[in-house]
């Protein structure tokens, strides 16, 4: 019979960071709007330059398309001169609220964990460490 | 070597899947959805003056299945309905197709169900109290309670509150419907949030 271990599961760093990048999509499809309007492919560039987010495309237009029915964004095909048109997505004013309050929401929690995370960058001596 | 006329296959197949997928989805909404990937897909084409073919599968690789990414799509806009709604249709939908899913979505649908039973049924014996006054109430019958219409004569049971039904009807009736409500909400936000597709 295999000896099996009683210990827990170990833990699983890059679903915590997959989950918690999920997390924060919404806000950063927003903040990628702010400026100026932007096409899909567009928001996705956007968030890889600006951030170094890599953000599937089959993952893009279920939430932009959520945005927009819960009026978060416009969109609006416009002939990009390429020879098919382009779907701009903008920011509508709840939508510029919205990120707004989830920007304010994200700095507090930053700063919050800012400083729970500060006692990993003491020097000090560990709890179980020998005199 | 794929030709031109493969990867345009390709794209149409693609489309055609994803149409299908997309299931009982407004025709305007769907029109819209895969005039959306159409032109991500000629997007990306546009990009590269060679490799075409390559472009095409690396984008629909990306997009992931035709089924999963309708399943996203329903997924995201059904949160939404319910989300911006608090309409007990769009929550008794939303919870109903979770409750399809597993143990947790059936779970929330109970609570749902719960909730709105009871807010309906306090408000009830609030309203009718005044005229069932001996049929409308909190009835117990160990190890039973009834909420509503009883016949106490027949069950033996006695009644609890009495003509303070009709305060606390009126208040927790309200109540449950809206914390059943506001529950439901948070729910289905906190389930979204955590099943999007992987980055």
């Amino acid at each position: 019979m295999a000896n099996k271990s009683q210990a827990p599961n170990p833990p699983a760093p890059d679903n915590w960071d997959a989950q918690l990048r999920k997390g924060c999509l919404e806000l950063a499809i927003l903040a990628s709007l702010w400026a100026e309007p932007l096409y899909g492919l567009a928001i996705l560039r956007a968030l890889h330059s600006r951030g170094g987010m890599e953000v599937a495309e089959g993952t893009l237009y279920p939430i932009l398309n959520r945005l927009r029915i819960d009026g978060l964004v416009t969109s609006e095909w416009q002939d990009a001169g390429t020879g098919h048109p382009r779907k701009y997505y903008t920011l509508t004013a709840p939508g510029r609220l919205k990120a707004k309050e989830m920007a304010a929401a994200w700095t507090d929690f930053s700063a919050q964990m800012d400083e729970i995370l500060s006692a990993l960058r003491t020097k000090g001596k560990h709890h179980g460490d020998a005199n | 070597m794929a030709t031109q006329t493969d990867f345009r296959s390709q794209i149409e197949q693609y489309l055609l899947r994803l149409r299908t997928a997309l299931g009982r989805m407004p025709d305007a909404e769907k029109a819209e959805i895969l005039s959306d990937i159409r032109n991500h897909i000629e997007e990306r084409l546009s990009d590269a003056s060679a490799g075409q073919a390559e472009i095409v599968a690396e984008t629909i690789a990306a997009l992931g299945t035709p089924e999963r990414l309708a399943e996203s799509f329903q997924r995201e806009r059904l949160m939404a309905r319910a989300s911006v709604s608090a309409a007990p249709t769009a929550l008794l939908h939303a919870t109903f197709q979770w409750a399809l899913t597993g143990l947790r979505g059936f779970l929330v649908f109970l609570v749902l169900l719960f909730g709105y039973s009871f807010g309906l049924a306090f408000l009830a014996c609030a309203l009718l109290k005044p005229f069932l006054w001996n049929h409308i109430g909190l009835w117990i019958d160990p190890p039973a309670f009834t909420l509503g219409y009883i016949s106490p004569q027949l069950h033996g049971a006695h009644e609890l509150l009495g003509w303070w039904i009709i305060p606390i009807g009126y208040i927790l009736g309200p109540l449950f419907l809206i914390w059943t409500t506001r529950l439901v909400q948070w729910l289905l936000r906190r389930r979204s949030s955590r099943t999007l597709e992987a980055l």
